[in-house]
């Protein structure tokens, strides 16, 4: 198969799944479906080197991740003259559960989303959740504990329920 | 698994299955759009650096020594080195400026290619072979009790032509038959100065030489230089800029 249908199926095995997780960042389907397409398009233009790596997924998610990040903070910057208007009607079209999570989510700050994401979603184990952020291990715990409790209290879930299994 | 990583699990499935990305294609246009931006973006910042750069080095240097001549090569600036002149030949005087000739390496030894006197002052022409990473080159000195001393190196390939400070000579080499140097100065009487390249010794491929314009010349004038064989037929002809480096000649 030539260098174009690898990324066209690469593009095609990954892009919900990513989305998917973005979506924890983000908390709006549409942003996250932005970050992830532009992270996309970045990969395709380095496809010939990336496609010789273990896991291609990685690096997309990681551009995404920081583009979300720089998104979200330009949007905080704007937030102050947005709020006059009243709240945007980005909430996203997915099931009842599915926007009790996003809301819930937009109640965390931004560096415990990603460490939920990382670990809970993505499955990376804590140091390396904590070597994919740059930060300690133990604040990576500390984010995950504090993402954790705040989760439990909006979705209500039984606090025994979520004890931290840190690997 | 926890109740906790399976809603979320649940709702990232759920929001991967809604999510509608342009497709692969869109990505790849994007991606290539992104390429050509950053082209752009790159040469215009390069430009806008390169002209910064000169226009900074000529407010350093002063205007009115570096007037600005197109349609000449200004690849290898001469550099003004600090004195002795014309003391004995001391290769530490003589030394590649590490900053600018990183890794370079004397591979000839110093020899004195040309020399004489103008107005009362003597000067003289040290030069080397050296391995740079141009490739093989001459490394050339001109040094002089009224000019101070003015050093450049150039790839033997090349000619070089280098206004020492002041542009009231130039001085470089240039290949073994060329028979006749001759600069043409606008605006200076006489017109035109011709001079015959010393005979370097058989360490060098090429011949060096030293023209002195007419003091009366301004700072600014065009300066042309012309190489002639030895049969007074013209080999080559150029327009330089005061004080620049590498000649077609």
């Amino acid at each position: 198969m030539n260098r174009g249908g690898d990324f066209d199926e690469f593009y095609r095995a990954t892009f919900g799944r990513l989305v998917g997780q973005l979506f924890f960042v983000t908390a709006d389907l549409h942003e996250a479906e932005d970050v992830v397409q532009e992270a996309m398009a970045r990969a395709s233009s380095r496809w010939s080197q990336l496609e010789n790596y273990d896991l291609p997924e990685d690096w997309v998610r990681r551009v995404a991740m920081n583009l979300a990040i720089d998104g979200l903070r330009r949007a905080r910057r704007r937030a102050v003259a947005m709020i006059r208007l009243g709240p945007t009607s980005d909430v996203p079209p997915i099931s009842a559960d599915g926007v009790l999570v996003a809301t819930a989510l937009r109640q965390l700050p931004l560096r415990y989303r990603r460490a939920v994401v990382l670990h809970y979603l993505v499955g990376l184990p804590v140091q390396e959740v904590a070597r994919e952020l740059g930060i300690p291990v133990a604040t990576v715990k500390t984010h995950l504990a504090r993402g954790r409790r705040a989760l439990a209290t909006q979705l209500r879930l039984d606090p025994q329920e979520v004890q931290p299994k840190h690997g | 698994m926890d109740d906790l990583r399976q809603r979320l699990t649940e709702v990232a499935q759920e929001v991967a299955d809604q999510a509608q990305g342009p497709g692969p294609e869109a990505a790849r246009r994007r991606g290539r759009r992104r390429a050509g931006m950053r082209t752009t973006a790159t040469a215009l910042a390069l430009a806008l650096a390169v002209g910064g750069f000169i226009v900074a080095r000529g407010l350093v240097r002063g205007t009115a020594e570096t007037p600005s001549l197109s349609g000449s090569a200004r690849p290898a600036p001469p550099r003004t080195v600090a004195l002795p002149v014309l003391g004995p030949l001391r290769p530490q005087d003589y030394a590649l400026d590490s900053k600018l000739q990183a890794g370079g390496r004397r591979t000839g030894p110093l020899e004195i290619v040309a020399q004489g006197a103008k107005g009362g002052k003597a000067w003289r022409i040290v030069a080397y072979r050296a391995s740079l990473k141009e490739g093989n080159s001459i490394c050339a000195f001109f040094e002089s009790k009224a000019t101070g001393r003015t050093a450049t190196c150039q790839s033997e390939t090349q000619g070089l032509a280098v206004a020492s400070i002041g542009h009231r000579v130039y001085y470089g080499f240039v290949a073994k038959q060329v028979g006749t140097v001759r600069l043409t100065v606008n605006g200076a009487t006489p017109a035109s100065v011709n001079v015959k390249p010393t005979k370097a010794s058989q360490e060098f491929p090429v011949d060096f030489y030293a023209a002195f314009v007419p003091p009366q010349t301004p700072s600014n004038a065009s300066v042309d230089l012309t190489t002639l064989d030895a049969n007074g037929h013209q080999l080559c002809q150029q327009a330089l800029v005061p004080a620049a480096g590498r000649s077609r000649c």
